[in-house]
């Protein structure tokens, strides 16, 4: 039960100062008590480094790292007091389940009896007591991971870290597990950082998403914030599947309303004061335009916010479809209803829902509406 | 080989049970002729390797058992045509023989679990824990395994005479405590194994020592044994070094013994071959034992398992 504070956190793993790259560069970042903290981000983003530099198993090169407001930078890992789900588990295979979630507290000289007690209670929350004889080699991998869940919790840590817990198992597996994760969140009421580069656990699991890239944060905010209001376009890409529809065009009058005019010379209406204020702001200057293939919609009123594309490829997802159009100016996905007609080939208009669109800067690719300073 | 009738009459994709009953009787009994023939080839091939191989070692064992006049005629003598102990136990009385094999074990026994102890610990150094210079050192470790043991062997045996430690167990012991090779051996080992191990053992609040004691010694169980066996044979082997420096009959090991045994009595090859076959039997001994862990040991890291 504590806080983490991590201030302008620096990895580099080259010791000359001058030729330094950073794997994670400034990071800082505030948890609180109780908090779900996803790392989300492509590989080598430095995502799992910064995990790693929490859990003191990577040395900090510039920054601090605060734990419930003592500075953690030169503590030894085992005294940190934080344990760690490792992603293939890291079982001591020559002990069995209950010496495995036994041995961090009888390296501490805890007595056997509270040991003893602890063991069955944890076991019994993740449904592991008939296990509790068995070697490593004899369970399955869901099983592995409970039991390495179940050695982290016996400690009764400060926080957890979880580096991509799941990876290793099936997809229905990860799913079960994935609740089972929320559940013991919720009971336990202890921290936990968790390293992922799959967003459905990002968006499911967590309290809080820090969306990192090239080791710098690009947005810590909660799943809805992350997913409704993106810092940039590197996060409203990087959330959501499929992901976000980008259209380069450039902001102009047209018949008195601002208009978003894509380079092939189509134009959507902006409604509302957001139009205003692009107008004001961006006439003629170059933006970019981002829907998310949900915010189609397939019914076209004749309103100045129609795109037309052939269809490309159609996935059937069950209770809907996506739809890959080729337009004039780019590709977009969009996600429609399953008795949407047309098949590969066919044309198909549809209109943007330009209230929930967003807009980037095409210089910087800032989120221009975007509130809520970065942390 | 008789041709076996394949047709069976078909009628609706029904076909008839008796037939095929047959059928599968005829092609089992000619596969399974096929996989005996196969052995029998295999097994008497191998049989005919093993003695060639073996020749000088079941010579030996002849040899042993022969009274020394059957030895030397001008007769093809492979078989003791009257089979005796008798030299055994001149073997046995002659020289303390028994003194000596308890002298190698002794000193052969020292220095594998010296080895053990001091080449897991450097190999756990070199793989696990990060220092400056590491690789630097690993190397010059590495490269005393081009030194050649004969060209220090002066150096050595003057160090130890200075150090008045001649002719006794230490002298035979101290020198021969660690080795490059196990070094390496037990580092390759441990490259393979899982580094998460190693920080989930430091997160549990685990110090390096219990690391050691507590997962990676029961986990490498294989390489020791491995080690163990390379170790102990090499020891018991040990030839120049003890003759060297050691001068009583008290501290001599067993493989000079066995030359003692040539030099007491001038026409003594059978008392020689009765005692190399008394010696071999606790290295051949400890090789079946460990033979299993030695063959994985060696091989471990080769490929990924």
């Amino acid at each position: 039960m504590s806080d983490l504070f991590l201030k302008n956190v620096c990895k580099s793993y080259e010791k000359k100062q001058d030729k330094a790259q950073y794997a994670v560069k400034d990071f800082t970042l505030k948890i609180e008590d109780g908090e779900f903290v996803i790392f989300v981000g492509p590989s080598g983003c430095g995502k799992s480094t910064t995990l790693r530099m929490i859990a003191g198993l990577e040395d900090i090169t510039g920054g601090e790292l605060w734990i419930d407001g003592k500075l953690c930078n030169y503590v030894e890992p085992g005294e940190r007091d934080l344990s760690m789900v490792f992603q293939n588990y890291a079982l001591y295979p020559n002990m069995n389940v209950y010496d495995n979630m036994a041995f961090s507290l009888s390296v501490r000289k805890v007595p056997k009896k509270e040991i003893d007690k602890k063991v069955h209670e944890t076991a019994e929350i993740l449904g592991l007591e008939s296990l509790l004889k068995r070697r490593p080699g004899e369970l399955s991998g869901g099983q592995k991971q409970r039991v390495a869940i179940g050695s982290a919790i016996m400690r009764s840590p400060k926080a957890f870290l979880m580096d991509e817990p799941l990876s290793n198992l099936d997809a229905k597996l990860r799913s079960q597990m994935r609740v089972e994760l929320a559940k013991l969140h919720e009971s336990l009421g202890t921290t936990m950082i968790y390293v992922t580069h799959d967003q459905t656990e990002a968006m499911t699991l967590g309290t809080k998403i820090v969306v990192m890239k090239d080791g710098i944060i690009q947005q810590a905010d909660s799943p809805k914030e992350v997913y409704d209001n993106p810092a940039n376009m590197f996060v409203a890409g990087f959330i959501g599947s499929p992901s976000m529809n980008f259209f380069n065009g450039r902001i102009r009058t047209y018949a008195g309303m601002p208009v978003f005019e894509t380079v092939t010379g189509e134009r959507l209406e902006i409604p509302g004061s957001r139009g205003k204020v692009l107008e004001e702001k961006y006439r003629n200057k170059w933006v970019i335009l981002g829907i998310r293939p949900e915010h189609f919609l397939t019914k076209t009123d004749g309103s100045g916010s129609c795109l037309t594309g052939e269809i490309t490829a159609r996935e059937m997802l069950g209770a809907e479809s996506i739809v890959y159009l080729k337009t004039a100016a780019e590709e977009a996905a969009a996600r429609v209803p399953v008795e949407t007609p047309g098949k590969p080939g066919d044309k198909l208009t549809l209109s943007a829902d330009m209230e929930r669109a967003h807009f980037f800067d095409g210089h910087t690719n800032e989120n221009i509406f975007y509130q809520g300073g970065r942390q | 080989m008789a041709e076996i009738n394949e047709t069976i009459t078909m009628e609706n994709w029904q076909y008839n049970e008796q037939e095929i009953k047959r059928l599968h009787i005829a092609m089992n009994a000619r596969a399974l002729r096929k996989r005996r023939i196969r052995k029998t080839v295999l097994i008497t091939l191998n049989i005919v390797m093993a003695v060639f191989i073996l020749f000088p070692l079941l010579y030996t064992v002849s040899v042993s058992l022969m009274p020394s006049d059957q030895l030397f005629t001008m007769d093809m003598n492979l078989l003791p045509k009257s089979p005796t102990l008798d030299n055994y136990a001149r073997a046995l009385t002659q020289v303390p023989l028994v003194r000596f094999i308890l002298n190698s074990f002794l000193v052969a026994g020292c220095i594998t679990l010296g080895q053990i102890v001091t080449c897991s610990l450097a190999a756990f150094a070199f793989s696990f824990l990060e220092f400056r210079g590491k690789n630097v050192l690993f190397m010059l470790v590495m490269a005393t395994m081009m030194v050649p043991g004969e060209a220090t062997i002066i150096s050595n045996y003057l160090t130890v005479s200075s150090m008045g430690l001649l002719d006794t167990y230490p002298v035979l012991i101290l020198p021969s405590l660690t080795s490059a090779m196990g070094i390496f051996l037990f580092r390759q080992f441990y490259m393979t194994f899982p580094k998460s191990l190693y920080e989930s053992a430091k997160l549990d609040g685990c110090g390096n020592l219990k690391f050691i004691v507590k997962i990676l010694i029961p986990l490498t169980k294989s390489a020791i044994g491995a080690m163990a066996v390379y170790t102990f044979i090499n020891a018991w082997n040990m030839y120049m070094w003890p003759l060297l420096v050691t001068g009583s009959e008290e501290m001599r090991t067993v493989q000079i013994g066995i030359s003692m045994l040539n030099s007491v009595d001038a026409q003594s090859i059978t008392l020689m071959m009765a005692g190399v076959v008394a010696i071999i039997i606790p290295s051949m001994v400890i090789f079946i034992v460990g033979q299993k862990q030695l063959i994985r040991g060696m091989f471990s890291g080769a490929v990924k398992g």
